[in-house]
């Protein structure tokens, strides 16, 4: 399924109940989608690099066993803005299910 | 890792961050070298060989032209910043010549008048049109940043306009020039107030890069309405030598020195950048 557009929310929403690098979203994303919602993983970097300009997350960089990590961890503007995508995208999903039912 | 894959994640980590700065080069190879190992390492514990291993985690990473799209659309373009701040330079340059000219060897300027406009003009707009790229990385400012660009494209024509019936229609060529400096001066001052609504706004810039690119507009901008000034007060004032005119020329020649100091010092940062 082609994530474009959503990838945002799902990082946002994924990191809703904690603190994340970038390999544990990748995996949390797909495990809740039970593999559905499949992506070029590369990709999630610029992703969660924009949300961080954006303010929405904030990083900070840990060293274990002597990697350097980076961890993700949601900001209370991004939990405003997930807050704000999630209604949005209810309308939209209504909206569609309501046009699909009349099909 | 073995050798092949080790020279593939590495051709494919500088094939998707040749286009950043070098900071955010560093960033994103350190990032993915860890995602990368978390990968290897899950995929080894599903029982894979160590090759297949590393190829599957590479192959999960998709397209480095991908990754490189993804960020270019996050981070300026580091090859456009150079343009960004060439074209500047430049433009600044021919106007710094033009003055010098100007008081230098007056009878030039009377000869090469038409050259110099043609130069001058278009170059302004590239400098424009860089500046506006630039913002729109990181800005929604599509249309107040249009209409300067229109108000100064409309202004090189009208000017140039001007320039070709000045002998023939005096007064349809002070016409046009007086309409073109009023749509510039209208168009600047428009886009200005949105520049600075935008960079306070915005947190997508870095405060560095936010600092430069304010300093480097506010004064391109003040450089911009000194000329103008100079063109209505020449249009305006019959004695073009009068204090007026003058005190006129020393404020926009002011203006573009601070604009060229800046170009200057904003293409150093940026070699100094890509050099690291």
């Amino acid at each position: 399924v082609n994530l474009k557009g959503s990838l945002p929310l799902l990082i946002l929403h994924t990191l809703r109940s904690r603190t994340q690098h970038g390999y544990q979203i990748v995996q949390e994303i797909k495990r809740r989608s039970a593999g559905v919602l499949d992506f070029k993983e590369g990709t999630l970097y610029p992703a969660l690099h924009n949300l961080e300009q954006q303010g929405f997350v904030e990083s900070y960089s840990e060293t274990e066993n002597g990697r350097v990590r980076r961890y993700y961890k949601l900001t209370e503007r991004g939990r405003a803005q997930l807050d704000e995508q999630l209604a949005e995208w209810q309308r939209f999903s209504e909206a569609v299910q309501r046009v699909l039912g009349d099909a | 890792m073995s050798t092949s894959v080790n020279v593939e994640l590495q051709l494919w980590l500088t094939a998707a961050t040749r286009d950043v700065i070098p900071s955010v080069q560093e960033r994103v190879r350190q990032e993915i070298l860890d995602h990368f190992e978390m990968a290897v390492e899950a995929f080894l514990e599903a029982g894979m060989s160590a090759d297949d291993a590393h190829q599957a985690a590479l192959d999960d990473l998709g397209t480095p032209e991908a990754m490189a799209h993804a960020l270019r659309a996050v981070y300026p373009h580091q090859r456009f910043f150079l343009r960004a701040a060439a074209v500047c330079q430049l433009f600044a340059a021919l106007v710094i010549v033009r003055l010098l000219v100007e008081r230098l060897l007056p009878r030039l300027i009377v000869e090469y008048t038409f050259l110099l406009i043609l130069a001058q003009g278009p170059c302004l707009l590239l400098a424009l049109h860089a500046l506006t790229r630039l913002s729109l990385q990181q800005h929604r400012l599509e249309r107040p940043l249009e209409l300067v660009k229109s108000a100064l494209m409309a202004w090189c024509g009208m000017t140039l306009i001007g320039g070709l019936i000045e002998g023939a229609l005096p007064g349809v060529a002070a016409v046009a020039l007086g309409l073109s400096v009023l749509l510039a001066m209208i168009g600047v001052v428009w886009g200005l107030a949105w520049f600075g609504r935008a960079l306070r706004d915005t947190e997508a810039l870095s405060t560095a890069l936010k600092r430069w690119l304010r300093l480097l507009f506010n004064a391109g901008a003040a450089a911009v309405l000194g000329v103008l000034v100079i063109a209505v007060l020449n249009l305006v004032l019959p004695d073009k030598n009068g204090s007026f005119a003058a005190a006129a020329a020393l404020i926009g020649a002011g203006g573009i020195v601070i604009y060229a100091l800046l170009c200057a010092s904003l293409t150093w940062t940026f070699v100094r950048a890509v050099r690291q």
